[in-house]
């Protein structure tokens, strides 16, 4: 019986190797089919993957840059998840992916989790885009409205976009670096802008002697921009937040005109800084001088010196002074005093009274 | 005095809306204009009605003039396509919009 068994197989072996053959084929399809569709979601979780890690990549940014604005970098989301989103004609989308991202999310770090649809036929570099200076955005434009008039906070976030874009071209990509050029080329304070961020500028400007690396836009600007905020949040009167955004306006144009001079005072003997202030005054119109921690206390000594000098060399009694003052976090996030100076040697910069 | 009581408040709001931004995660979705349709109805949003009015500036929201719709668990927020209102649409618009 079994070698009539044994037989029979041997006899329709062939075909068995051709059914089973026939059959493997047909069960190779949905694997090809499954291979093919975890290809193509592979690569649009990278393409989404993208878009999630420019964002992260801002607030690290900001938070590298903009060590005075810690304070609202901290307070934004330090990430985002991006659920759908359209590359060329493709849909990418992992909803899988996004639940699985909510809910631990939700979980672990208790967050809430909103969503934002967003309806506009963009193209994939103008997404990345979006979310670049949306994020700038929350950072810079919602907070200055009291100090800068539109177009300069406009330019302003532009300029951190596309800034932020340069540095970081490997994760947002050529076209989108363009994408943002473009976009700034149009601002309408490009150039103050461009000059504050310069070293050149730095360079003319600052009355210590190098070295001095660091750009005075995010060094100097961004911390008085904070600190005249933080003065007048409360204010809701009209008139007064159009001079104060007069006042602003002008004392930026006047710094990137080489008009101010500006020092920055640190553990050195004060008549050493005076000395430096005396070399320059008759080049600038003004001084700004830059303290923080225990050396706000110099200030007081700063301005009677410097006003006795405008007294006795430019016979200007009264010089037009202002004090930008308050606590902004640190590295470390904890607050330090700022004090920052300006003094004037005639009232062009219009005063409140 | 009232203007004392009043900044006080702003000033609690202000840190009690970032205290609870940090805590939020938003989920971006960017949807073509030829899915709006979709989305409202996924969302259970009657434009028709004219009930929805722009979260920045007030004006009513219809199919045709729609850029952005804001869920957050029950709440519905929409924004409409002026440029001004796209420009103020942020990540933290959900803190500021009215």
């Amino acid at each position: 019986m079994l070698d009539k068994i044994l037989e029979f197989i041997e006899h329709q072996l062939p075909y068995l190797r051709d059914v089973i053959s026939y059959l493997l084929g047909l069960a190779s399809l949905p694997l090809v089919k499954f291979l093919w569709t975890t290809i193509k979601n592979w690569f649009a979780l990278r393409d989404l993957k993208r878009l999630e890690k420019s964002y992260s990549s801002v607030i690290k940014f900001a938070k590298r840059n903009l060590l005075e604005l810690g304070f609202l970098v901290n307070k934004l989301p330090d990430e985002i998840v991006v659920e759908i989103a359209y590359k060329d004609d493709r849909a990418l989308f992992s909803k899988f992916r996004s639940y699985l991202k909510k809910n631990i999310i939700k979980k672990i770090k208790r967050k809430e989790c909103f969503n934002i649809i967003v309806f506009s036929d963009m193209s994939y570099d103008e997404q990345i885009a979006f979310i670049i200076q949306k994020a700038f955005e929350s950072i810079i434009s919602y907070e200055y409205e009291k100090v800068l008039g539109i177009d300069f906070r406009e330019s302003l976030v532009l300029y951190y976009s596309y800034k932020f874009a340069f540095l970081c071209e490997k994760i947002v990509g050529q076209n989108v670096v363009h994408l943002l050029e473009r976009k700034f080329n149009k601002a309408k304070f490009k150039d103050i802008i461009l000059k504050l961020d310069s070293k050149e500028l730095e360079e003319r400007v600052t009355l210590n002697p190098p070295p001095e690396v660091r750009p005075l836009l995010d060094r100097v600007i961004i911390p008085i921009i904070e600190l005249k905020n933080n003065e007048i949040r409360n204010v809701n009167d009209l008139s007064a937040i159009e001079l104060t955004r007069k006042k602003m306006h002008d004392l930026l144009n006047k710094i990137s005109e080489e008009r101010i001079g500006i020092i920055f005072i640190g553990i050195k003997n004060p008549d050493e800084y005076l000395h430096y202030i005396k070399e320059r005054i008759d080049e600038f119109e003004g001084i700004l001088i830059c303290t923080r921690g225990k050396f706000t206390n110099l200030c007081e000594y700063f301005i009677k010196e410097i006003g006795s000098i405008f007294w006795k060399e430019l016979n200007i009694s009264r010089p037009y002074v202002e004090i930008f003052e308050g606590d902004l976090p640190s590295e470390a996030n904890k607050p330090v005093h700022y004090r920052y100076v300006l003094i004037f040697k005639q009232d062009t910069i219009k005063t409140d009274g | 005095m009232a203007s004392k009581e009043n900044s006080r408040v702003e000033v609690k709001n202000v840190r009690s809306a970032y205290g609870s931004l940090c805590r939020l995660l938003p989920v971006i979705s960017f949807a073509r204009r030829s899915d709006i349709d979709k989305y409202l109805k996924m969302y259970n949003v009657n434009l028709e009605s004219g009930k929805f009015r722009c979260a920045i500036c007030g004006d009513v929201v219809t199919r045709e003039n729609i850029y952005a719709l804001i869920v957050n668990g029950p709440s519905i927020k929409v924004i409409c396509n002026k440029p001004s209102c796209q420009a103020r649409l942020t990540i933290n618009t959900p803190y500021y919009a009215r």
